[in-house]
């Protein structure tokens, strides 16, 4: 675990890792070994926290020597907004079946357009329409579907582990 | 002036208190929340950064320890900020009870 760890360090900036790595895989270490003392549920949680909260550390601290320190103005990182997000809505459901029945439609009238329309290799637009309809589609959106129900867990998991709680941590104000 | 965050306000009053590294400031602000803020490593030391460069705190060598542990302590400009948001906080409370019990009445 703490390679994972080192390695999820390593995404950092060099210049940030000069200054903070040991002391960071310092208290890791110390906080993991009371993680592990609790449950292993409780260290399971503590692993996918300290995890994503170093590679979105790391990916935030990449965007800002790019960037440099307007960075934090420009996107809202620091803070996952999951108030309403972690409830699966509704709305969502009903987006998704349109948007299936939108691509159906589209494929129908691609088909019909590769009919109607003269071409050298016509077997060959069919061939590619006909792979596509309707298995295809349906096995397209079950995955889209599983990726996403994946996704909703992962959220789900971050607002059980206290992630989604911490609000933002900048500390500059808007005149700076 | 924008309010701090809750994150960056229990880090400083971790420090506020006395000199801290960097788990002694986890543990501090799991049990001032209750254990309703659960600060990552990284999200911790994102805040210490950027707190470093605002220069509400500094870094030292903690002489009791035998590893000579880095910590963090509150600078003055740290103290004051803080003392700014205590009393944003407390207009806001004043506000809200003078709201809520004219509300009542």
């Amino acid at each position: 675990m703490e390679r994972l760890y080192r390695w999820c360090l390593g995404l950092y900036p060099n210049s940030y890792k000069q200054v903070f790595f040991d002391e960071m895989l310092e208290v890791f270490v110390e906080a993991r070994i009371a993680a592990a003392a609790r449950s292993r549920w409780r260290y399971f949680q503590f692993m996918f926290r300290e995890c994503v909260g170093a590679v979105g550390g790391a990916g935030f601290e990449r965007g800002r020597s790019i960037f440099g320190p307007q960075f934090s103005a420009m996107f809202p990182v620091g803070r996952l907004f999951m108030s309403s997000a972690t409830r699966f809505p509704l709305s969502a459901l009903v987006f998704m079946i349109l948007s299936f029945l939108a691509v159906v439609y589209a494929i129908a009238q691609a088909a019909a357009l590769s009919m109607a329309l003269p071409h050298d290799h016509p077997a060959v637009a069919l061939q590619v329409v006909k792979l596509a309809m309707p298995g295809g589609i349906l096995i397209m959106f079950a995955i889209a579907y599983l990726l996403g129900i994946a996704g909703w867990l992962g959220v789900y998991m971050l607002r059980s582990s206290g992630t989604e709680r911490l609000s933002r941590t900048e500390t500059w104000s808007a005149a700076k | 002036m924008e309010p701090l965050s809750e994150a960056v306000l229990f880090i400083l009053l971790s420090l506020a208190e006395q000199p801290r590294h960097g788990y002694s400031i986890l543990k501090d602000v799991e049990e001032m929340s209750d254990g309703r803020v659960m600060l990552s490593t990284g999200t911790l030391y994102g805040a210490l950064r950027r707190l470093l460069e605002d220069h509400w705190i500094e870094r030292m060598k903690q002489q009791d320890t035998a590893r000579g542990k880095v910590a963090y302590r509150l600078t003055g400009s740290g103290l004051t900020r803080v003392q700014q948001e205590m009393e944003r906080m407390k207009h806001l409370t004043r506000l809200a009870r003078a709201r809520v019990e004219t509300k009542e009445a």
